[in-house]
């Protein structure tokens, strides 16, 4: 007996969701964790300094008594805190998303665009995320990426500069979450309306062959009949009784 | 919504010109709304629109009925609502009076015309099956064994022929009894399901609006071992770029990253040929 034929009721797609769900909460995770660290030591390995990066909390010492002379640390975030809510409400919509909605008896497939939309978001920003923090945050201010040990002659210092495992969940929560988001884009692709292509091209010959009717001048023309037929004859009238009157 | 806007127009103007009396304007509104109509229903029907010089409506409309009639056996424009619009037309092209009898049948005439409504035929491959959810009667849960595999497609393809021709017949029957012209639409895309089956006999018939069809594809695994091969391939090709550009703004770091950017750009490389493969 074959392990398909054991596993009927197992689907795939149940599975590439469950992976999905699983890259959500590392997305989640990876945002409490540190990003970045740097860790100074002298040459009998002691510890000097050292310094971790995470989203929410910035650049934090190890031990806040030692003043930080060595590096010169970014000034900002590399995301402000807004962007960062953003992206964990995104996070936490795009569970309902996944959970709930049960895409296999949808009969409609155009209705699953917006959904298809609502799970792109999150490997997108994921990726957009682990794009912009080594290239426009770490690298100007000479954080190396990934892993770096330099050695300072003038200090006899040897300084430790790694990505922390807040970045390698996110990465792993990007390559988790891809092939679902990738599934449902190319269902709504296949399964949405094919005929829109057609129905315009219709639409540009009816265009060109219909009788052009413009109900509302009609309208406008007959209306304008009939206040002009009741001002004439509100003025033969008025004519009429002057005429009397004289 | 657009039906209703004009719906209440036509009523603003249907008032107005009873009041003006001006019959001609009315039969003119009446006669064009019925051309656009009827050149809509020869569009989606696969037939040319009408050329107002050399044809009457009611010989389109004779057309079009033949169209129907050579495809699903019915006949929708009556021969009453043919004579109908031939005698407003005539009526209205000699300029003589035009009563109110006439417009009530040019109006009579717009409305029936207006309850056909008609899919898009004009192309045949990829044709969508949307609003008819009848579609899933083609599948009746059959699996295919492949030991024999040839069989059951010939088989399945029998079934699949006499459900659509029970179908259409119902339906048919339906409309002749009730004359209920909405269900024209249906008769229709059944017809061109037809006739797309037939096309396409020897290969596998792909309902396409039916989703839970797509999840028993035995291909869809591949595709998915292939969409996390790609996101490998993205993530790798991101830090191949990173590490160059890192290097390219301090060349000093070579020595210590290029081994690093020969295995990311390597792994890109070999994700790539594999994806192509």
């Amino acid at each position: 007996m074959s392990l398909k034929s054991k596993n009927k009721k197992f689907q795939i797609h149940h599975f590439v969701k469950i992976i999905y769900i699983i890259g959500l909460i590392c997305a989640i995770i990876s945002l409490f964790l540190n990003w970045y660290s740097i860790e100074i030591r002298d040459y009998s390995s002691q510890l000097v300094l050292n310094l971790h990066y995470s989203m929410f909390f910035n650049w934090m010492k190890s031990n806040e008594n030692i003043s930080n002379n060595y590096i010169t640390l970014p000034s900002t975030e590399a995301f402000s805190q807004p962007i960062i809510m953003i992206f964990l409400l995104i996070l936490f919509l795009s569970f309902p998303f996944s959970l709930i909605s049960n895409i296999r008896n949808k009969d409609r497939a155009f209705k699953l665009q917006n959904y298809s939309l609502g799970l792109i978001i999150s490997p997108m920003f994921t990726f957009i995320m682990l794009i912009y923090f080594p290239i426009f945050y770490l690298i100007p201010y000479e954080l190396y990426f990934p892993f770096i040990i330099k050695q300072d002659l003038e200090l006899n210092l040897l300084i430790f500069y790694s990505i922390g495992p807040g970045y390698i969940l996110q990465a792993f929560s990007f390559i988790f979450m891809f092939p679902y988001s990738m599934l449902i884009v190319r269902i709504v692709e296949i399964f949405s309306n094919k005929g829109d292509v057609m129905e315009e091209k219709i639409k540009k010959i009816l265009n060109e062959n219909q009788n052009r009717l413009d109900i509302d001048a009609l309208i406008a023309e007959e209306e304008f009949q009939i206040e002009k037929n009741r001002f004439l004859k509100n003025s033969s009238l008025k004519k009429f009784s002057s005429i009397k009157s004289n | 919504m657009r039906d209703n806007m004009i719906d209440l127009k036509l009523k603003n103007l249907i008032l107005l010109c009873k009041q003006t009396s001006n019959y001609e304007k009315l039969a003119f509104t009446f006669i064009n709304l019925i051309n656009n109509k009827l050149n809509e229903i020869g569009l989606k029907l696969g037939l040319a629109p009408r050329d107002p010089k050399n044809e009457f409506l009611n010989e389109y409309m004779i057309q079009i009925n033949s169209f129907l009639e050579n495809g699903v056996n019915i006949k929708f424009f009556p021969e009453s609502l043919i004579l109908t619009v031939h005698d407003c037309e005539i009526i209205s092209m000699s300029h003589q009076a035009i009563s109110k009898e006439l417009i009530k049948k040019l109006i009579n005439v717009y409305y029936e015309i207006r309850k056909l409504k008609i899919p898009i035929l004009t192309f045949k491959k990829n044709f969508s099956l949307k609003g008819l959810s009848e579609g899933k009667f083609l599948f009746k849960g059959k699996r295919i064994n492949s030991a024999n595999f040839q069989e059951s497609t010939d088989l399945l393809n029998l079934l699949i022929l006499e459900e659509i021709q029970a179908k259409e017949n119902k339906i048919r029957d339906f409309i002749l009894k009730d004359h209920s012209k909405s269900d024209i639409e249906k008769l229709l895309r059944l017809k061109a399901l037809k006739n797309l089956f037939e096309e396409n006999k020897k290969s596998h018939f792909f309902s396409k609006d039916n989703l839970k069809y797509y999840f028993e594809n035995n291909n869809l695994s591949s595709k998915l071992v292939k969409d996390f091969l790609l996101s490998l391939l993205i993530l790798f090709s991101l830090m191949s770029l990173t590490i160059l550009i890192e290097l390219i703004l301090h060349p000093i770091l070579l020595s210590s990253l290029s081994i690093l950017l020969f295995i990311f750009f390597g792994l890109t490389i070999l994700l790539f040929l594999i994806l192509n493969s």
